[in-house]
């Protein structure tokens, strides 16, 4: 398996908050989405992989050979973009452009053109144009995105691109997404953070869980759909299956959670009613347990 | 590659989005965009305002110069793109990082003293076709090197961990050697700005190294 990026042992300490240390793999040629709550630590963890921000120790392994994030060329492969106020709020698309192609050796200002009028930002050529706080939320992270696009990079690293989108967004972004990652056949990769991975299920390959500055599970997606159940049943049986569960929510009539596979039988023999779960209840379950949610 | 090729200049316009020479014309316009009404004010008042017009309207017109000019730079170099700020991910996350800082900040130290250098330089020329000031050259260029030499102070400054102190501190320095420009030609202490153009000799280039140190350590990638 190539990796994107390999995590070893990567530490950052604040006075209130310390991440890692951080071990994981980004598998090349997928997408990978860093799941957790906030304040898990996803956004430190990308600003650190893409040398927005210090590490206190560790090192990051990027295509199978870089470690110095401060290397042009390396710099110039990853592209990435935080998930507020990425430009200057006093910009237009044709300022972004501008610094865009000064800063980067690979930015295409006309497939930024295309880009925008792909997402509905407009003419990058009009002569009036709005700056970036005229702009919505949602727009902004448009704005970022094409931006981001628009450069011929190898991993694109996005900090919540999906948070301020609208579901029809949210759907063009899966697919621009696809197409980053077949348009160089399996040398091309995406990671992004999310805390509701529900919109970006069918675009997820890699499931990277994070809780409190800790990775708390990874893998494919397929595979960890083999690991665990989606637990539920009758409240009377909700004793029983209790003592099996990773995490688990009750009401006076029903219960649901999450077990690992193995005890299938168990739980079965428990009277629970166990399915394959989707993402986004394996993302519920794991959090939960993790973030001591438990009723 | 583009990264080598990295002007202060180009970093400046990476920073601020416009190209440096729009930058220079956008703020000298501003500069005379304000000194202009104002001189015509001040010279339509003089009689009704001023007990003694001659005197009291050449000191205000020379303190206004003054004050233009250092409120202008103080505004450019209290720029320092933190990375809360709106584009300060974006600025450290480009392929030349803190190179591309340090060459903006120099950029930005180009950009202050050509805007100085033109707003002034006009306002010499204006004062020869119509005498506003007595000793108008000597008075410009004495603020400009005040002003210069306020520039390695002010990155001194940018020091200051706590962020509002760096602000009024900053403004501070910058008002009065804006004033203090044209008091020493004034007062006759000329030698006083004399010794500041030595001064800066070694202090601009001290400073600009002891604040990228001192940024890059504390406020880049932290």
């Amino acid at each position: 398996m190539k990796y994107a990026i390999s995590i070893n042992g990567i530490t950052k300490t604040y006075k209130d908050f310390t991440l890692g240390e951080i071990r994981a793999n980004i598998p090349c040629g997928f997408s990978t989405a860093l799941i957790g709550a906030n304040g898990a630590g996803k956004t430190t963890l990308i600003d650190i992989l893409c040398g927005v921000t210090g590490k206190t120790g560790g090192e990051a392994v990027y295509f199978g050979e870089m470690t110095d994030i401060d290397d042009p060329v390396l710099r110039n492969r990853i592209g990435y973009c935080s998930s507020a106020d990425f430009f200057p709020l006093s910009w237009t698309p044709k300022d972004i452009a501008n610094a865009m192609e000064l800063g980067f050796d690979n930015f295409d200002r006309t497939k930024f053109a295309d880009l925008c009028m792909q997402l509905r930002l407009g003419d990058i050529k009009a002569r009036k144009q709005k700056k970036m706080m005229q702009l919505s939320d949602g727009n902004r992270m448009r704005m970022y995105l094409a931006a981001v696009l628009a450069r011929d990079t190898e991993i694109l690293v996005l900090d919540e691109p999906a948070s301020s989108l609208d579901p029809l967004a949210r759907d063009m972004l899966c697919d621009l997404f696809r197409k980053y990652l077949v348009e160089r056949d399996g040398e091309r990769s995406v990671l992004f953070s999310t805390h509701n991975i529900a919109d970006m299920e069918n675009v997820t390959d890699y499931a990277i869980f994070m809780s409190h500055g800790q990775i708390i599970e990874q893998g494919f997606v397929e595979d960890l759909k083999q690991k665990y159940l989606l637990v539920h049943g009758d409240a009377a049986d909700a004793d029983r299956a209790k003592s099996l569960m990773l995490s688990f929510s009750g009401s006076q009539n029903s219960f649901e959670g999450i077990a690992l596979a193995e005890h299938a039988g168990r739980l079965h023999a428990a009277n629970a009613v166990t399915e394959i779960p989707t993402l986004q209840q394996l993302s519920v379950g794991l959090l939960r347990k993790a973030e001591a949610y438990e009723n | 590659m583009k990264t080598n090729t990295l002007t202060p200049a180009k970093a400046v316009q990476i920073y601020l989005g416009a190209s440096f020479g729009t930058c220079i014309l956008i703020y000298t316009g501003v500069l005379l965009g304000m000194f202009v009404p104002c001189i015509l004010f001040f010279a339509a008042s003089a009689e009704s305002v001023f007990k003694d017009p001659y005197v009291d309207l050449y000191l205000y017109v020379d303190l206004y110069i003054g004050l233009t000019v250092s409120a202008m730079v103080a505004a450019l170099m209290q720029h320092t793109f933190e990375k809360t700020m709106p584009g300060g991910k974006f600025y450290r996350s480009l392929p030349e990082g803190f190179t591309a800082y340090r060459k903006m900040r120099l950029g930005m130290r180009y950009l202050c003293i050509l805007v100085s250098c033109l707003y002034l330089g006009i306002i010499c020329a204006a004062n020869m076709v119509i005498p506003f000031m007595n000793h108008g050259t000597a008075k410009c260029v004495s603020v400009l090197v005040w002003l210069v030499h306020a520039l390695g102070l002010a990155d001194l400054i940018q020091m200051i961990p706590h962020g509002t102190a760096r602000a009024v501190l900053s403004s501070l320095v910058m008002l009065f050697s804006g004033f203090g420009g044209v008091m020493m030609v004034y007062t006759g202490m000329w030698y006083v700005t004399v010794l500041l153009a030595v001064n800066a000799l070694w202090l601009l280039p001290f400073s600009y190294r002891a604040m990228l140190n001192s940024y890059r350590s504390t406020r880049w990638d932290v």
